[in-house]
């Protein structure tokens, strides 16, 4: 469900503004504060929650010395506030039914950690499976710590696959990895790059071992940065297809429960919840000269300024029309379509695109608009190989990613990953058709 | 863009990669480029023409006004179109049309720097005020609202739309009517690349889905009756800046100077944002409805080519304002006025936040009357509805007025009325409910 979209709402609001029951508790909360008199201790009112009104919220408490609204709630609230953001997301996108094996993508950073915590807690009740895999993005970090901070994790019963993105390849994985990313020159490509394969290798993972979902961490303050990046570096068309709850554009579809919490809320849940995890965000922002990194700076910088922006900036975006793929398609489990129609009239859907694009990058499978597609069909592809790989991507990759030099382009050719080539041959022919 | 071929070292200086004959003598921003001047203008004019001719901005014969601010953008403007124009027979009418706000000191360097595009460029100019369009000059406005380094309208991206600021409203509202009254068919204005992206930027940041499916469009309004265009939309700042010896300091934001550092990492960013927002697909239905005629200017009205709903933006809350939405009934509430008219009968009434959804608990019969009697300017209000039942009469020393804002605050704990007058030197009035008189009390700056 899209975030509350009443102007300058409380960070993290999720509820609809038409909802008269948010409009009257947001005039209780400012009333039970604001006016003199109500109030028969008028010293206790600023220590107590704002929502239960019976413990001591968590500034007064002493454990939080932030500011803003998260600190006025108690610790109950609070966490109730995130599961709840997170329960509503799952139930109105119907993202895991029950016979759904979810994989949990796990970076160790706390988004993914709540998430963890959260998905068996939510099922706990019902047999299912869940493991947890984890990407070698990071290499500072010990696989020790990973193992004990997973081992804690409860119900203790899981599979946990660690798993080198090198694992793409068939063999020589780690050799022909390198290779692949030395050959691109630009640092926004090169870090795009490694995420399109961290998305290849989770895939390769989930189908290998019979997963039906993947999960993915992602919060509001992570697609945040995702809209302006994605802006800047001429995406427009596709950005909507990447900050939904549901992309099932993939094999195994991706669902994104935690896209309504904002990271300030997530870090702080596992600091006080005891939620062991890596400050993961620090390190992969830090000082890194491309766009990403610059965007990132700049969003964190307005988030300061005002902690409603990260939710304006997601919200506004969510308002660009989706694809067809951004919800779950229809299976044969008629219960499960049964509960998604049953919630996109309940909770007021958009009806999404109905035409599917004509095609899709090889590389980071974004949906092309219909002239790139349209230009990508010309003719003057390669003789030797039939298709010209670079042709048949998307105009962001063909500058960031792919070689400019055309004596540079066999040689890159020959390190991609089986995947992204099948995928471009698959498109090539069938275009030819 | 393409990427410059790499060209066998040379000894000496590096030569035009253009027409290499001359000497190269800059570094051309866009592209990144080592050309000469000659050539740099040669192909920054040949761009426009081509951007004017594969839009299809202009037809023979009409009459086309360009937005003539005197800064650098509208100067060039004026250079490029009136010689693309002449050299590639448009069959252009170009008129100047600049704005007077009345600012005293300020636009008397504009206003100069635009007679000299007159004679330079020969193109007859006309210019229209502030004082006949609306009967303030912008130096009365600033008088009575008052200006601080932020804008107590704007409050520059914190908890206000922009949009609802007079000072952004006025200026393009003015345009439009000076372009009727000129009768032209098109207005020209200098918006850049630069400016473009940023906007798209901007309206992802304040959530204005409305504006974000219309600010990339290179021509907009042309359901109303002055269409503009932009045709410098995919010009780069710094080479207008190149093209121009005048520089004046523009405005600043941080948006701004977030896309002066990803121009640095990669020139291209600038244009892939105007693509990103030229991509972005909008419903419909996200879109501003109601298109009118004002029911007090009779003009359809901005840059928007829509009028706006008075009421709607009288019961917008501002964020920190939820709480104190009283539900009365104004007598303006259903009338459909343009946003530069809304504003401006606020600013009438000596309630310059009427408008923007800050002004509460307005009363039916609340009336201002402002004489200047002796120095003194008086504000009274009359008999009000029995909701409030009480009489306010002001007197302020002219020395005292520099009311920046008046918020009426129902307090409904004390049944009073509360006036905040806020910044500046504050006054604080308060009024007990019944027909008593007004204490006027000094409170501490806030």
């Amino acid at each position: 469900m899209a975030a509350c979209s009443a102007g300058d709402c409380q960070p993290g609001c999720y509820r609809s503004a038409d909802d008269d029951s948010v409009r009257k508790e947001k005039s209780d909360l400012i009333n039970g504060t604001l006016s003199s008199g109500n109030v028969p201790d008028s010293a206790n009112r600023h220590n107590l929650c704002l929502k239960c009104k019976l413990n001591k919220n968590l500034a007064s408490s002493g454990t939080v010395s932030i500011d803003g609204d998260i600190s006025r709630l108690c610790f109950d609230c609070f966490r109730g506030n995130l599961f709840g953001k997170f329960k509503l997301a799952v139930a109105s996108n119907v993202m895991i039914s029950p016979t759904d094996n979810v994989l949990v993508a796990f970076s160790v950073g706390p988004s993914s950690r709540v998430a963890l915590q959260f998905v068996p807690e939510m099922q706990h009740k019902a047999q299912k499976n869940f493991d947890a895999s984890r990407d070698r993005l990071l290499p500072v970090f010990a696989i020790q710590d990973m193992k004990s901070i997973v081992s804690n994790i409860a119900p203790p019963a899981k599979a946990f696959h660690v798993v080198p993105i090198d694992s793409i390849y068939s063999s020589n994985g780690r050799d022909r990895l390198k290779e692949l990313l030395n050959a691109v020159k630009d640092m926004t490509g090169k870090e795009d790059l490694l995420q399109h394969l961290r998305m290849l290798s989770l895939q390769k993972i989930a189908h290998e071992n019979g997963y039906t979902k993947l999960l993915l961490g992602s919060c509001t303050s992570r697609i945040a940065c995702h809209v302006i990046s994605a802006t800047v570096k001429g995406q427009g068309y596709s950005l909507p297809a990447d900050i939904q709850y549901v992309d099932a554009r993939w094999e195994i579809p991706v669902v994104l429960p935690l896209r309504d919490c904002l990271s300030q809320e997530l870090n702080m849940l596992c600091c006080l919840d005891g939620l062991g995890c890596l400050e993961t965000m620090e390190v992969l922002n830090s000082p890194h000269a491309g766009i990403n990194g610059s965007v990132a700076s700049f969003v964190s910088l307005l988030q300061e300024e005002n902690p409603s922006r990260e939710c304006t900036i997601v919200r506004t975006a969510g308002k660009l029309t989706p694809f067809h793929f951004n919800q779950i398609p229809e299976s044969g489990d008629s219960n499960t379509n049964l509960a998604s129609r049953r919630s996109q009239k309940k909770f007021n859907l958009r009806p999404y695109e109905s035409t599917p694009p004509e095609s899709y990058c090889p590389i980071c499978n974004s949906p092309l608009t219909r002239s790139d597609h349209i230009i990508s069909c010309s003719p003057g592809s390669d003789e030797t190989h039939g298709y010209e790989f670079g042709a048949t991507c998307c105009p962001s990759c063909q500058f960031q990613i792919l070689p400019k030099e055309p004596s540079s382009i066999e040689h890159f050719n020959s390190f991609l990953p089986g995947q992204f080539v099948v995928r471009a041959k698959e498109r090539s022919y069938g275009l030819q058709r | 863009m393409a990427e410059v071929e790499v060209k066998p070292k040379k000894a000496g200086p590096l030569q035009c990669s253009i027409c290499s004959q001359r000497r190269a003598a800059l570094k051309r921003p866009k592209t990144l480029e080592q050309i000469c001047r000659e050539c740099f203008y040669a192909v920054f004019e040949e761009e426009i023409h081509r951007v004017i001719v594969d839009n299809q901005l202009f037809k023979p014969g009409e009459r086309i006004a360009i937005g003539a601010s005197g800064g650098k953008d509208s100067t060039v403007l004026a250079y490029v179109l009136s010689e693309l124009n002449h050299r590639h027979n448009y069959g252009l009418d170009l008129f100047l049309l600049s704005v007077d706000e009345g600012i005293t000191g300020y636009r008397d360097d504009s206003l100069e720097t635009v007679k000299r595009n007159e004679i330079q460029y020969g193109l007859p100019l006309k210019v229209v005020s502030y004082k006949d369009l609306y009967g303030w000059t912008m130096d009365e406005i600033v008088k009575m609202i008052g200006l601080k380094n932020n804008c107590t309208f704007c409050g520059v991206f914190r908890r206000q739309n922009v949009s609802d600021c007079l000072l952004s409203n006025l200026p393009s509202s003015a345009l439009d009517r000076g372009a009727a009254m000129l009768k032209v068919d098109k207005l020209a204005t200098g918006h850049n690349a630069d400016d473009i992206a940023e906007t798209v930027l901007l309206n992802i940041l304040r959530g204005d889905i409305a504006r974000l499916s219309r600010c990339t469009s290179i021509i907009t309004g042309e359901d109303g009756p002055i269409p503009r265009c932009k045709p410098f939309k995919y010009t780069y700042e710094k080479e207008i800046v190149i093209e121009c010896i005048y520089s004046p300091n523009a405005y600043r934001g941080f948006a701004r100077e977030f896309i002066k550092d990803l121009e640095r990492i990669r020139p291209r960013a600038i244009l892939d944002i105007i693509t990103s927002g030229e991509n972005f697909r909008i419903s419909t239905s996200a879109k501003m409805p109601e298109q009118g005629t004002c029911e007090r200017c009779g003009y359809i009205s901005s840059q928007d080519g829509k009028g706006s709903d008075f009421s709607r933006i009288l019961d917008s809350p501002s964020p920190s304002d939820i709480d104190f939405l009283p539900s009365f009934s104004h007598p303006l509430k259903d009338q459909k006025w343009c946003k530069a008219c809304v504003l401006l009968e606020g600013l009438n009434r000596g309630l310059p936040k009427l408008g923007i959804g800050r002004t509460r608990g307005l009363n039916n019969g609340l009336e201002k009357d402002t004489e200047q009697s002796n120095g003194v300017k008086k504000i009274q209000s009359k008999q009000c509805s029995p909701r409030f039942g009480y009489m306010v009469t002001l007197t302020i020393s002219s020395e005292f007025l520099n009311l920046r804002d008046m918020n009426l605050v129902e307090n409904e704990d004390s049944g009073g009325i509360r006036m905040n007058i806020s910044i500046g030197l504050g006054l604080c009035l308060l009024g007990d409910g019944k027909n008593s008189p007004l204490k006027l009390a000094n409170f501490e700056q806030v």
